[in-house]
């Protein structure tokens, strides 16, 4: 990923050139544009795409071997993906709060925020290699069969786009702490934060297909 | 860019929403209503973060439409493939 789309340009272009005050420059977010940058969605949209090939790969497998799935899914910790779906939607949170505080002014508040979304992804991690560890303790890998397969592929991709997104996160809290970032200067951090929202999208699917529904 | 109240409001919401899906999961038979319920959950989840965290409700139609018809697309296509089984 170009790290450009996450550096700081200024986008916002007044007419005046007077400078942007807060009020006007969130009033300027909601109004007919797309947040961030138009690369860093297109991105999206490929990886979106990307991945629900994916889930409909696995749903026509799981129709075509239901008690494969059945038995492999039964054996999976539903409390894992709980905390791990619990964890996605906190940081989540915490990143729509930090680009608020940024918008408001308030870069201390935004740090904090970004570093709380941080912590919550690597939750997210920690619980994931705990499930992989145990999952390869009782002997299901890779090879046991077409359910582990997919719940291998599937999450572990999807594992590397939570560990993308809290490179960016990192990086995006590091500019924020510099003050690279100001009230009518945001599309690099919203970029960063649009990319992580699309990995707890991710998992909000993935979560009822490879979890729930068995 | 939604408010700190609302954002945490949407958070709460999102986690009961959760915790009401993994509830599903517990039940002894999966019928095609549960399949349907467990995904509408989901697409209601999918819907908040697309307008209100990744701030897409006042965005050009075409990009709002295109992430806001995702996760029911996919879900509908799911469903699909359940209905086919259980038939």
């Amino acid at each position: 990923m170009n790290p450009e789309i996450l550096s700081s340009t200024p986008s916002l272009n007044t007419g005046s050139g007077a400078a942007v005050t807060a009020s006007e420059s969130i009033a300027y977010s909601t109004k007919g544009r797309l947040p961030g940058d138009l690369a860093m969605w297109i991105f999206i949209l490929a990886e979106l795409t990307a991945f629900s090939l994916l889930f409909i790969i696995y749903a026509v497998s799981r129709a075509r071997n239901p008690e494969i799935f059945a038995a492999g899914q039964a054996g999976l910790d539903i409390q894992s993906g709980l905390a791990n779906t619990m964890a996605l939607l906190t940081s989540s949170f915490f990143v729509a709060c930090a680009v608020a505080s940024v918008e408001k002014g308030r870069k201390g508040r935004a740090c904090i925020e970004f570093l709380a979304a941080i912590a919550m992804g690597a939750t997210y991690v920690v619980i994931k290699l705990n499930e992989y560890s145990h999952s390869i303790a009782l002997g299901y890998d890779i090879t046991t069969n077409v359910f582990f397969q997919f719940y291998y592929l599937l999450t572990g991709f999807h594992f590397l786009h939570v560990i993308l997104g809290m490179l960016i996160l990192i990086y995006v809290t590091l500019r924020t702490y510099k003050g690279a970032y100001s009230e009518g200067n945001i599309r690099g951090m919203e970029s960063g934060a649009c990319y992580w929202h699309m990995v707890d999208l991710l998992w909000l699917v993935l979560f009822p297909l490879v979890y729930v529904l068995h | 860019m939604p408010t700190y109240r609302l954002s945490t409001i949407l958070w709460l919401l999102m986690l009961a929403l959760t915790c009401a899906s993994a509830y599903f999961a517990e039940q002894p038979h999966l019928s095609l209503t549960l399949v349907g319920l467990v995904l509408f959950i989901t697409a209601i989840k999918a819907s908040l973060i697309v307008d209100h965290f990744m701030c897409l409700r006042g965005a050009p139609l075409l990009w709002r439409g295109l992430l806001m018809s995702y996760v029911p697309l996919v879900s509908l296509i799911i469903t699909a493939t359940y209905a086919i089984d259980f038939s």
